[in-house]
């Protein structure tokens, strides 16, 4: 079974931008778009760049996708709740009489979150190295990073080219 | 005076020196019937018959006889010189004031060595923990880290990117969001409208292409 055709299918099935949904998008005239749709968009990138990555066969695929789902779910959970309570704690200490009682069980409120999302992602990366042998298992560590650093590149991209897009428009009589 | 040496013999033989100009011949009977007899045999020897070459009938020897001559004499040296060598170093080690010191030295060690081994052998105390230096070297070297700051890092593209674009105030909001794990998600909610339309048309344009990370 091919692996491209397996991908695609569950990328659909999970919600995923897939690559057919990509290319049918990509001729049509862009419309905005939403964080949260950046967002899967990333993930299903994650998801083909780490078949190819990790080099993995198709009964490995299929069973490696919706574990590496897992993690990225739970650490946008984690990431999603952390930030909710920094935003509480941020408006707390705006207050010039803070309550320190509010504080402390928002400071407690974090501590759990953290706790919890290590957990989490301890037990999502537990699942996919069931699934990898050890050398891929170490591939996939390279992998996480080498694709946070591609993301990043791709944000830092997007903004330079809407603000040269933005100076030739200011040039423009 | 002694008798006359055998080069001055020789010299007053073939005429170089005069025998007026050596008064010891007029007084010698032995040196002068030495010098008699090298006469007679030198006069022998030169002969009528070859006039050019002192009169000499003996022909020439052979080429080889002097690479014999020559071989046979070196060997004769050298095993001459090895017999002496090794009498002369038997001599210099047999000589009472070189074997002496050597013996007592010896008897000196041999002594000492006894007496050492004698007293017994206290281990060294085994310290309670490791040496640090041991567990330092026990530990495997790792792999240089990579630079910080690399000029192909996207990070510093992002900071340099946020830096002229943005106030300090602002440029440390947005930093918060990419400075931990999942920070891009962060990050994409802090773009533009059109910036995330960029991004999106990026991303499409990268799925639909081959593995930019490529198999590692």
């Amino acid at each position: 079974m091919n692996v491209r055709w397996i991908a695609t299918t569950m990328l659909a099935l999970m919600g995923f931008a897939a690559p057919a949904w990509a290319q049918a998008r990509a001729s049509a005239a862009p419309e905005d778009v939403t964080p949260a749709e950046l967002q899967r968009m990333f993930d299903g990138y994650s998801i083909l760049q780490a078949q190819e990555s990790l080099k993995l066969n198709d009964d490995q695929y299929a069973r490696f996708l919706p574990r590496f789902k897992a993690l990225l779910d739970t650490r946008r959970q984690t990431l999603q709740q952390r930030t909710r309570v920094l935003n509480v704690i941020r408006r707390l200490l705006m207050e010039a009489q803070p309550v320190e009682g509010m504080l402390r069980d928002a400071l407690k409120q974090l501590q759990e979150i953290d706790t919890r999302g290590e957990a989490d992602a301890k037990r999502a990366y537990e699942g996919i190295d069931q699934v990898l042998d050890l050398r891929q298992q170490a591939k996939f560590r390279i992998f996480e990073e080498q694709m946070e650093r591609r993301k990043l590149a791709m944000v830092t991209e997007a903004r330079a080219r809407q603000a040269n897009r933005l100076n030739r428009q200011q040039q423009k009589p | 005076m002694g008798h006359l040496t055998p080069a001055l013999l020789v010299d007053l033989a073939e005429g170089i020196k005069a025998d007026q100009s050596v008064p010891h011949l007029a007084q010698c009977d032995a040196c002068r019937r030495a010098l008699a007899e090298l006469r007679a045999t030198i006069t022998d020897v030169a002969g009528p018959g070859n006039p050019e070459h002192g009169g000499s009938d003996v022909p020439e020897p052979s080429p080889l006889f002097w690479d014999h001559l020559s071989t046979r004499v070196r060997e004769a040296v050298a095993e001459q010189e090895g017999a002496h060598g090794r009498a002369r170093w038997f001599e210099a080690w047999s000589r009472p004031l070189v074997a002496l010191p050597i013996l007592a030295t010896v008897t000196a060690t041999a002594v000492l060595a006894v007496v050492t081994l004698r007293k017994p052998v206290v281990p060294n105390p085994i310290p309670a923990t490791p040496l640090p230096i041991l567990q330092s070297t026990l530990l495997p070297s790792l792999p240089p880290l990579e630079p910080l700051g690399a000029p192909d890092d996207p990070a510093l593209a992002l900071i340099a990117d946020y830096g002229t674009s943005l106030g300090w105030d602002e440029l440390r909001e947005e930093m918060a969001g990419v400075s931990h794990s999942g920070g891009i998600d962060e990050a994409v909610i802090t773009l533009s409208t059109e910036e995330r339309q960029e991004l999106q048309r990026l991303l499409e344009e990268e799925m639909t292409q081959p593995s930019a990370l490529g198999a590692s």
